[in-house]
């Protein structure tokens, strides 16, 4: 039974000149550089192309990477920097307002947030739901939360996929987390005002 | 401490990344003050709702990443040489600057000729140099869907 071989190792075989083994770094790093797009883009077919485009870039810039990082934060920052890009050159539909569609999909929406656990893939009406909430929350505060928050980079890796400083990274997310909860005010409005716990009942 | 410092704070609570004295400090207040302690029960009920929702490809979809990838990476001479070729060719920029210049002289009347000569000299050169090398460039840049600022 063979080890598998690092990043590391596969890096150097393919700088060396052996091609075929991008193939299994790609297989490695696929998902997580997918999931960044799709949550990003909103869309799984634009999360295909996009990572696709990451993966060349990628490829051809193989040799800048210096290895003082994982690859896989390295290959979060190229994808990030894609999907902004792709994000500023696509005019925004204007759809309908945030407070029109809460009050179309209110229900869904309290459903969603009363589950216990978010383990099951979701359908895909609730993966619309999803990525309407996440679509109200500007380009660069919904990076920086599905990096943390779904991907899991500590604070370092996050100044590293980001180009920015530990300070701005903090900042960055703290406002990302305030503007969240504001967006989510709308659907649960009274919770977490103290004196207003009447839905619930006692305990 | 004030509120508002305890607001980032609680964000790095939540990220692990407090340790020692100012995690004790702010494991404290938490302890105490029911709006922080609804502000993170809050932050998690959303985050588990919303952010924290498996988005993974299929297998299906990573095959055919890797597939597409690795067929453009098989054959990139394809797209890109005949470019290369062109915009390096050493005898195409003249052969260009020339046919451009025969283009502009087939279009004047024989009179204008003379006065117009120093003009259309710097536009042959113009014609000839600007489009052979940036219109192919962008053009390929811009088929395989890429910016410069991706690093
Ligand atoms: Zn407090």
């Amino acid at each position: 039974m063979d080890t598998e071989r690092s990043d590391a190792e596969l890096i150097e075989l393919i700088l060396a000149g052996g091609q075929e083994a991008y193939a299994e770094l790609m297989r490695r790093h696929h998902p997580r550089v997918f999931g960044l797009c799709l949550s990003m883009l909103g869309d799984r077919a634009q999360a295909e192309d996009a990572a696709q485009d990451v993966f060349l870039k990628a490829y051809r810039r193989l040799s800048d990477f210096r290895g003082d990082a994982a690859l896989s934060t390295w290959l979060y920052r190229v994808a990030a920097n894609r999907c902004l890009d792709l994000l500023r050159r696509t005019a925004r539909r204007r759809e309908e307002s945030w407070e029109a569609f809460v009050e179309r999909e209110g229900d869904g929406l309290r459903r969603l947030l009363a589950e216990p656990a978010a383990e099951a893939p979701l359908v895909s009406e609730d993966a619309e739901l999803v990525g309407r909430v996440l679509a109200q929350l500007p380009d660069d505060y919904r990076l920086i939360l599905t990096l943390r928050e779904i991907e899991g980079l500590d604070y370092r890796e996050l100044t590293r996929a980001l180009d920015c400083s530990m300070d701005s990274v903090k900042a960055k997310l703290r406002r990302a987390r305030g503007k969240f909860r504001e967006i989510l005010g709308h659907i649960e409005p009274d919770e977490n005002v103290s004196p207003a716990r009447t839905k619930n009942g006692p305990r | 401490m004030d509120h508002d410092k305890m607001r980032s704070a609680l964000s790095a609570l939540r990220d692990g990344e407090l340790d020692g004295p100012a995690k004790k400090t702010v494991a404290r207040h938490v302890e105490a003050c029911p709006d922080c302690r609804a502000e993170l029960r809050s932050w998690e009920r959303a985050s588990r709702a919303f952010l924290r929702r498996p988005s993974r490809p299929t297998s299906a979809e990573t095959e055919r990443c890797v597939r597409s990838v690795m067929a453009r990476l098989a054959a990139p001479a394809a797209s890109a040489s005949w470019w290369d070729v062109l915009v390096s060719s050493s005898w195409l920029t003249p052969a260009l600057g020339l046919a451009s210049v025969a283009l502009v002289l087939s279009f004047l009347p024989y009179g204008g000729l003379a006065a117009l000569e120093p003009v259309f000299v710097a536009q042959g050169y113009e014609l000839s140099l600007a489009p052979a090398r940036r219109v192919p460039a962008a053009g390929v840049a811009e088929a395989v869907g890429l910016s410069d600022d991706v690093r």
